[in-house]
């Protein structure tokens, strides 16, 4: 039955041209380029990383459908899920950690809940949370970007400004921190060049930092640091309504909100001066905020729903980034959400017009 | 003037390109007419003719009901061949006359002439088009009724706007024959008394409807957004804010039949038919005689340009795909389109991935996904809670679901198991 194509004698004749099918493949599509970005920046072994997760995520696909019988990968969902949990594995992590987290995403997160569209968690966002907390040291194995020797690095972006509020050093800005650190800066002659040939005329002066965590010059996951192109990609899905603008519209606006007004607090800084451009560049809001948390199964079914949604991740991912004392935390407060969406499938039901 | 709109609902493109500037094509004459009892969910009473009688053009083949049922006329003059049940598009039983077309017509052929109708009284008015067996719709595409008894209609709607893409009959209609339109309403007018006129219209119909309007006293042109299901009935109720009980919508084809009916004294035995869609060769409007195979009808409006995909009797949103192309034409066929692959945009059926896409073009406000769900589930309670009998059969939740869920099908298959429920018990 569920081979057999729509040819129904029953209305309706004729479908929008969006499927379940068309829609993975495509949003799987819009991230190559990020993909291949992050494999230019950490070297072949990010490729592997990429191609490992991608495979055992087919190879679970395909376990799965022998036991229950049902499911294709035409659907494009095995190969998404792969590629987003592949992006979002740190490039120095051993060649098991894909393999183990694409098995398990799919045969266990997946097959749980039996078919797609019944999962009731994000796969790839519990499959990353299971990996850090049973191989924490794995899953923090950073690496320099466009290092020849593949040099090691302590510490993501958001990590070494984490240590340096723990420590109390009492950096003055995120990048502050980050360079205390020992995080090299390399985008000195592209800021000036931005500088001295667009913004001044403007007047705006763009402090230096940006350009590299824009461009992905920074140590992070392999998907990470391609923030302009996971926006080109973004931009596209938008478009052609493949995913939801409500969620990262109120997603983006509740975190940064909450970061500009307080965000500035704990460097020390006043009210109203939190880097938000920083905090958005940074660890994997932008691939979580248009990949992950847009996915429909595990988000509420009505606007208003997800409008609370988007809010209330934005608002956990400030706590969880400023206070916890994990580094990143956007994964994990959107997996929280997930927890409130039957509720607010209940709560913000569609009124019928009588 | 509020300007009402609805929720739920998408813009739709109207495809009037297809058929934009086309006059009406006489086809030619069925060899066999293929006459069902039941015309567009309408009973025609008892057959008044039996196996082997010679008819002639325009003879009455059924006696009516007695509660408002039209009487069903013979297309072309012949014998009858057959009396014998078949099915319709639509997958009911029904029995029909077979009529074998031979000999001479009775009006085909010569000059029609103007019959005065402005001193007949009101009653006299509506037997002569229950008699011509005249059948009026809110729009080209809904189920068809006998024109309402006098004194119980206070509002008249004229509906010209598109009901579904592509079908944009009422419009072509108007264009050509936009005075006889005019006399239609003035004889409903006669009928029912002075009451409430109104036009409505969409971007493309306000221009001819504008016109038209200038002909009347006091009447009032609603100008809609090209939003489907906008021109539907039960929205249209709605967004006009008519009381449904008092008032009469009629569309374009409607009253074309009529005036025929009053001023030509003809009984409806044919019926203007669009064909349109990316696959037709010639798109355009055609007059059909009743009966006509629809195989020979498609041949006759210049056959396909492309492979047709579906071959579709009505809307995209709401029509049904015909398989057996020797069904005839009826009373109630507006609209038989073509599509092809590229339209049709068939996927392989996945399971819900509660995109909310339903819910979000749902012109009633209900939640089909979860309406959806209680019915799987047999729970007949939830499904009444979840508005299955507010829903309106627009078709949209279907059209919208990236995963093709049958959801229409499931919700006409639950409302007619729920009724026959109730009937028995």
């Amino acid at each position: 039955m569920a081979e057999s194509l729509s040819r129904t004698l029953a209305p309706p004749q004729v479908f929008s041209d969006v499927s379940t099918a068309r829609q993975n493949w495509t949003i799987a599509l819009t991230l190559v380029p990020a993909a291949l970005w992050g494999m230019s920046l950490y070297s072949l072994k990010a490729g592997i990383i990429l191609a490992l997760a991608i495979g055992s995520s087919i190879l679970g696909d395909f376990l799965l459908r022998k036991i229950h019988k049902q499911g294709t990968l035409k659907d494009g969902s095995a190969v998404l899920w792969g590629l987003l949990l592949g992006m979002s594995l740190p490039p120095g992590a051993p060649g098991f950690i894909p393999v183990v987290g694409g098995l398990f995403m799919i045969l266990v997160v997946k097959g749980i809940s039996g078919n797609l569209g019944s999962y009731w968690v994000h796969p790839v966002l519990l499959t990353r949370t299971f990996l850090a907390l049973s191989w924490p040291g794995f899953m923090s194995a950073w690496r320099l970007p466009f290092s020849p020797t593949d040099a090691v690095a302590g510490s993501t972006p958001l990590m070494a400004v984490k240590d340096s509020l723990l420590a109390g050093t009492g950096s003055s800005t995120p990048l502050t921190a980050i360079t205390s650190h020992g995080i090299p800066r390399t985008d000195s002659a592209l800021t000036d060049w931005l500088n001295t040939h667009i913004l001044t005329p403007m007047n705006i002066t763009l402090p230096g930092g940006y350009s590299d965590m824009f461009l992905g010059n920074f140590p992070g996951a392999i998907g990470e640091g391609s923030a302009f192109l996971l926006l080109a990609a973004s931009v596209f899905l938008l478009g052609r309504r493949l995913i939801r603008w409500e969620i990262p519209l109120f997603f983006f606006l509740s975190f940064s909100t909450l970061t500009w007004v307080f965000g500035g607090l704990p460097f020390g800084l006043p009210w109203f001066s939190g880097d938000v451009l920083f905090q958005i560049l940074s660890g994997s809001f932008l691939l979580i905020l248009f990949f992950v948390a847009t996915d429909p199964v595990t988000t509420p079914m009505t606007r208003q729903g997800r409008i609370f949604f988007a809010l209330g991740a934005g608002v956990l991912t400030f706590f969880l980034r400023f206070f916890s004392s994990a580094g990143d935390g956007t994964g994990t407060a959107v997996l929280l959400m997930t927890l409130m969406v039957p509720l607010l499938d209940q709560g913000f039901r569609k009124r019928k017009i009588v | 003037m509020t300007n009402r709109t609805i929720q739920g609902g998408i813009f739709v493109e109207d495809f009037y390109e297809l058929t934009q500037g086309k006059t009406c094509e006489n086809t030619s004459f069925p060899p066999l007419a293929i006459l069902p009892l039941v015309q567009g969910n309408h009973n025609a009473g008892r057959w008044a003719v039996q196996t082997g009688d010679e008819v002639q053009e325009e003879q009455v083949l059924t006696h009516g009901t007695s509660d408002g049922g039209v009487p069903l006329h013979a297309p072309v003059p012949g014998y009858v061949e057959a009396i014998k049940d078949i099915q319709l598009p639509g997958g009911q039983e029904c029995s029909a006359v077979f009529l074998r077309f031979q000999g001479a017509f009775a009006r085909t052929g010569k000059k029609s002439e103007s019959r005065a109708w402005e001193s007949l009284s009101p009653a006299e008015l509506l037997k002569r088009i229950h008699d011509k067996g005249v059948l009026v719709s809110p729009t080209p595409l809904d189920s068809l009724k006998a024109l309402p008894q006098v004194k119980t209609i206070d509002t008249l709607v004229v509906n010209s706007m598109e009901p579904e893409p592509y079908v944009t009959l009422g419009l072509n209609l108007l264009e050509e024959f936009a005075p006889r339109v005019q006399e239609a309403v003035k004889i409903l007018q006669k009928i029912y008394g002075p009451g409430k006129l109104i036009f409505t219209a969409d971007q493309k119909t306000l221009g001819p409807i504008q016109t038209l309007s200038q002909n009347f006293a006091q009447v009032q042109v609603k100008n809609l957004p090209n939003k489907y299901p906008l021109a539907l009935k039960p929205i249209l109720v709605r967004v006009l804010q008519l009381e449904e009980s008092r008032s009469l919508i009629l569309d374009i084809p409607s009253l074309l039949a009529l005036w025929e009916a009053v001023v030509l004294e003809k009984p409806c035995i044919e019926r203007y038919v669009l064909v349109s869609g990316d696959s037709a060769r010639h798109p355009g409007i055609y007059r059909v005689r009743l009966g006509m195979p629809i195989a020979q009808f498609l041949e006759d409006a210049g056959g396909f340009s492309s492979p047709p995909e579906k071959i579709v009797l009505g809307g995209p949103f709401r029509g049904y795909t015909i398989e057996d192309l020797s069904s005839p034409i009826t009373k109630d066929t507006s609209a038989i389109l073509v599509f092809s692959k590229r339209v049709v945009n068939h996927a392989r059926p996945a399971p819900c991935i509660r995109c909310g896409e339903c819910i979000d073009v749902c012109p009633v406000g209900i939640q089909p996904v979860s309406l959806f769900k209680s019915i799987k589930a047999g729970a007949w309670e939830e499904a009444r809670e979840e508005g299955l009998e507010d829903c309106i059969e627009c078709g949209l939740c279907g059209f919208t679901c990236p995963s093709r869920i049958p959801l229409l099908e499931a919700f006409k298959s639950a409302k007619a198991a729920h009724e026959k429920e109730a009937v028995h018990g």
